[in-house]
Order: C-alpha cells, then sequence, then structure tokens
C-alpha cells in the first residue's frame, strides 16, 4: 500500500476498531477533504512497529503500560487514559454447551468437552492475551481450583494474534468459546458471561488484589522476558514525537475524549473515564 | 408529577454527593474516587462504570470541572475539582440528607414505641 505522507495515520488496538473509526467519521464531516490511513493490531504489536520507526499521528492502544514499557520517553511523552473494560467469556447460540454454561461452571465446561473449542488472542502481542492469562491464575485462587491455570492453558490450542480476530473466529464458528473484552462481544453480537469482579479487571478497588497475579512475556530484546502483572484494564492514546499533524491529532483525542467520544465509547461498550 | 430540579444532585445511594465530597477534600481522578468511594460508603456495591458515569453527568451540569494531569510514573488521567456551583449543589444535598435523616429517626422512634407497647399504640 501506498502511504500519502500529507495523510492522518493512526494506528490502533484491534479491540478500539469500531469506535476509531466512528471518530474519524466525525473528523472526516468538519475537514471533508481529509484523506485518512488506519492501521491496527495487538497493542504491543503497534507499540514495537511506532518504536521500529512506522510515523504515525495517533497510537491508541488496549493499556497504558504497553506505552510505559515500549514508547515513553523516546517515542512518546504522555499517554492518557481514557477508557476501561473488563473480559468476559464470549460465545453464540451454536457454541457447544452454550444452553449449559454459566458463571459458575464455565470452566468445567471448558474443560469437559474434547468437541468443545476455546480460544484467547496472544498474550505477546495484544493486551486481552496477557489479560485472560492473568484471569485464569486470579480464577485459580479465586475458586480455590489448584491446577486451573495449567488446565485452561494446556486445553486453549487457538490462539489469535489480537482480540478482534477472536472474535471473528466465533462468528464463524471456529471456537465455541473466547476470552474477550466485553466491549468487542457486544459490538460484535455475541452472548457473554461475566465474570466476579475479583477476577474480570475492571474494579481499580481491587488493585492490589489483581496484582497478585502475574505471567511472563516475550520482552522488547531478544532473551529477555516482560513480567505483567495484574491490573485494572484501561486504554490510553497518545500522539507520537514523530507526527507529522500533532494539531490534528491533539483535535483527535479531545474528540475522543469529548462528550462526542464518551458517546461513542459508551455506545461501543467501553466506558469513557 | 414533581419536576427535576437540573440544578440538583441525586440522592441515589448517595453516590453523587460522596463523589463532590470526596473531590472537595483532594481534586482526585476517576481511578482514585472508585478505590476511596467505599471509605465513605463501606456498604454500597457500587459499579467502577457507574461511578465513571455520574462523574461525566456532574461535570455536564457544571458540578465538576476536569483538566488532564500527568503523574511521575503513570499515564495522564482526567483530573477532577469541584466548582462553586457543585459546593452549592452539595450543600442543598446536605440540607436534603438531614431531613431524609430526621424522616428516618422519627419512622424509627415510632416502629420502637410501638413494638415495646406489642405492636398497637392505641392500647396504651
Amino acid at each position: 500500500m501506498k502511504h500519502n505522507p500529507d495523510s492522518f495515520k493512526i494506528i490502533h488496538a484491534g479491540a478500539l476498531r469500531k469506535p476509531v473509526k466512528e471518530c474519524i467519521h466525525l473528523m472526516m464531516k468538519r475537514y471533508p477533504e481529509l484523506q485518512v490511513e488506519l492501521e491496527y493490531a495487538g497493542s504491543r504489536a503497534c507499540a514495537r512497529a511506532v518504536a521500529g520507526g512506522k510515523v504515525v499521528d495517533i497510537i491508541a492502544l488496549a493499556d497504558y503500560k504497553v506505552f510505559n514499557e515500549i514508547l515513553i520517553p523516546r517515542f512518546v511523552d504522555t499517554s492518557f487514559v481514557f477508557a476501561t473494560d473488563q473480559v468476559v467469556l464470549a460465545f453464540d447460540e451454536f457454541s457447544v454447551n452454550s444452553d449449559k454454561i454459566n458463571r459458575h461452571n464455565w470452566m468445567d465446561v471448558l474443560l469437559d468437552s474434547n468437541w468443545l473449542k476455546y480460544g484467547r488472542s496472544d498474550q505477546h502481542q495484544d493486551p486481552c492475551g496477557y489479560r485472560t492469562l492473568i484471569l485464569w491464575k486470579l480464577a485459580e485462587k479465586y475458586y480455590n481450583r489448584p491446577g486451573l491455570y495449567d488446565a485452561l492453558e494446556e486445553k486453549c490450542t487457538d490462539i489469535f494474534p489480537k482480540s478482534i480476530d477472536l472474535a471473528g473466529a466465533l462468528m464463524q464458528g471456529k471456537v465455541d468459546y473466547g476470552f474477550e473484552y466485553l466491549s468487542v462481544a457486544r459490538q460484535m453480537g455475541l452472548n457473554y458471561i461475566q465474570f466476579p469482579r475479583e477476577i474480570n479487571l475492571s474494579d481499580p478497588r481491587l488493585a492490589e488484589y489483581y496484582a497478585g497475579a502475574q505471567i511472563k512475556i516475550e520482552g522488547c530484546y531478544p532473551d529477555m522476558d516482560t513480567v505483567i502483572t495484574g491490573a485494572p484494564i484501561e486504554f490510553a492514546v497518545a500522539i507520537p514525537r514523530n507526527s507529522n499533524r500533532k494539531e490534528l491529532a491533539r483535535e483527535f483525542i479531545e474528540l475522543l475524549t469529548g462528550p462526542e467520544g464518551e458517546e461513542i465509547l459508551e455506545q461501543n461498550g467501553l466506558i469513557p473515564c | 408529577m414533581s419536576a427535576k430540579n437540573s440544578d440538583e444532585i441525586s440522592l441515589d445511594k448517595l453516590i453523587e454527593p460522596s463523589l463532590l465530597l470526596l473531590v472537595q477534600k483532594k481534586p482526585s481522578h476517576g481511578y482514585e474516587l472508585i478505590q476511596n468511594f467505599n471509605c465513605l460508603n463501606p456498604e454500597e456495591e457500587v459499579e467502577p462504570g457507574t461511578i465513571y458515569r455520574h462523574l461525566r453527568k456532574m461535570e455536564k451540569k457544571g458540578f465538576l470541572e476536569s483538566s488532564w494531569k500527568t503523574s511521575e510514573s503513570g499515564p495522564a488521567r482526567r483530573l477532577y475539582n469541584i466548582t462553586g456551583e457543585g459546593m452549592k449543589a452539595l450543600d442543598n444535598a446536605v440540607v436534603k440528607i438531614e431531613q431524609q435523616k430526621q424522616e428516618l429517626e422519627h419512622f424509627l422512634a415510632v416502629y420502637r414505641e410501638q413494638d415495646k407497647q406489642g405492636g398497637n399504640l392505641d392500647e396504651a
């Protein structure tokens, strides 16, 4: 794809696809001639692209900590937290045992059937992936089920680069269940089970409790792991230092975090904050 | 039918008065307010999303104003400050809460007296 040097470029987490597009439509009403290039990937993949020299005007990610780890201070000055979410178990009416599963027996339903497939996103590329693993660790403790984390990890063979790909696979029937953001499940019209707040990573009051779960993922450099500590979910947005359209980028962030953006975020199942 | 006064805050579960009281004490961001909310309302299980929505609603009504505040090690978050209108709304809310408290105390006094008399005050 040939890049227009004057176009307004946004790279964003796949989970933000719909709200970002809707905000861009509002920007295009203000500036009908505006050329926009939108690209999406897992948040860690987005950040690595910018750290690798990719020039964009806006980067919006599913975890502000990805900015701190990969981009601040060399490529980004500050990120702005604009929304929260929670992890849910998404499925549709044709998923195996969808008539039996509930918030109390979900782990048994996932583990007991040989015919049932469930998926998650890749923890090395996408925060929803490492948040799913953190949720499994917290679930082991919360339900007092020793070995639950290992059992869930061993049986989960369907791993997708980003949460939006997992949602697509759910809709196509390639997997029966997927650990997703509530916002993505709602945007896609999927059924879902909400987990208790002690494990769904939604509540700042439980920040210390969530921090009791940690996992290791690939770091920014070969053979260097990064430890991810459980924390409430917070989406953030920033203007990279190499942006060519900083004024317009500021206007986009004002729109996303202002009343119009808040309405769009709410409609898409996110909680503006 | 009673008209709803848009200059007033909702007393439902004391969410809005509690948030104004916390912000009056110290300008705070939503994350921090959620963490501190249960100090005032230990029994109340309010969803984080509900608290964020009340903050935005009170900002729209002019009771709160917000600006971006960057922390030393973390991201920038929206920091809420109480406005003059917010102070007045909190004062008005406190008057109503006092009235409600008196009504509740009166109800409890009547109930206890009636209970002491075996359930019927007229027979006393």
